[in-house]
């Protein structure tokens, strides 16, 4: 199983699929509702490994997350398109489609152990943007 | 024990006892109540596996799922026929059946160590007919 995240926008860059290690998607509704809602939105968490360049490879693609975490609102970049496909045996098992999406949570953590970092990313489609989000999947991708 | 799970409406879900895990059936009643409440509703959760199909031969209906999580409230759609079918020794223990459902809760779930995804869908009858659920019974398959 491999775990592709693509984020585009100002600044496109990939995950590599090295690093990533878990992908949730959840779909938030209010708890206490008696009917369907209007009051639906979506989100991705994605966690994975800092990995280390030792070639002295210069770009670190877990770095830029942090960065965008950190873009203030009023800044055209803070909302980006995120894409993440999850392929098994060939097959695209789901593609999840995020156009405009932002940050809710973004977090890391390092200890004197496991030798390498861990990352944790919260990304949410912008409420009223709902209806632009797309779950695809079941087709044969690379 | 198996479970076996059929949606209707235009996304159609047919999941088997492969790929449910666990079902769980929850008559809501307020828990602050000092006699028979009127406020109650019945709420079904399901989890299961998201298994893909080798060559994408046949459709894999957990995409419904995720679909059906995100239909807006002004669509008719959003409401659909939800049976939950429990079979144990050729026998169907249960029969649950929520005629109006809609999603309250719907997440998906992959590792890299799994091999395959998880997902975890909670839906509700609609509150005003939940009388219309039907819980049967022990009969043949």
């Amino acid at each position: 199983m491999s775990l592709i995240v693509k984020i585009e926008g100002q600044e496109s860059f990939e995950v590599s699929k090295e690093c990533v290690q878990k992908v949730k998607y959840r779909t938030n509704i209010p708890a206490d509702s008696n009917a369907r809602t209007k009051d639906v939105g979506c989100e991705l968490e994605i966690s994975g490994k800092i990995l280390v360049a030792t070639d002295g490879d210069p770009f670190d693609s877990t770095r830029q997350l942090a960065l965008w975490s950190v873009v203030p609102a009023e800044n055209a970049a803070a909302y980006r398109h995120v894409t993440v496909e999850i392929v098994e045996a060939g097959i695209v098992e789901r593609k999840y489609d995020f156009p405009r999406a932002f940050v809710i949570a973004y977090k890391e953590n390092y200890g004197n152990e496991s030798g390498i970092g861990t990352f944790h990313i919260v990304i949410k489609q912008k409420k009223d943007k709902l209806d632009l989000v797309s779950i695809e999947g079941g087709y044969v991708g690379a | 024990m198996g479970f076996r799970m059929k949606i209707d409406g235009s996304g159609p879900v047919n999941l088997s006892e492969k790929c449910i895990t666990n079902v769980e059936f929850d008559s809501e009643i307020p828990k602050d109540s000092n006699a028979r409440a009127t406020d109650n509703g019945v709420g079904l959760k399901i989890t299961g596996k998201m298994l893909f199909s080798l060559g994408a031969e046949t459709e894999d209906s957990t995409l419904n799922l995720a679909k059906w999580s995100l239909v807006p409230s002004d669509s008719a759609d959003c409401y659909r026929n939800v049976q939950i079918d429990v079979v144990a020794a050729g026998q169907i223990v249960r029969q649950i059946t929520l005629p109006n459902a809609f999603v309250l809760e719907y997440e998906e779930e992959q590792d890299d160590e799994n091999g395959v995804g998880t997902f975890m869908l909670h839906v509700k009858q609609k509150k005003d007919l939940t009388d219309k659920t039907a819980i049967e019974g022990g009969f043949g398959q």
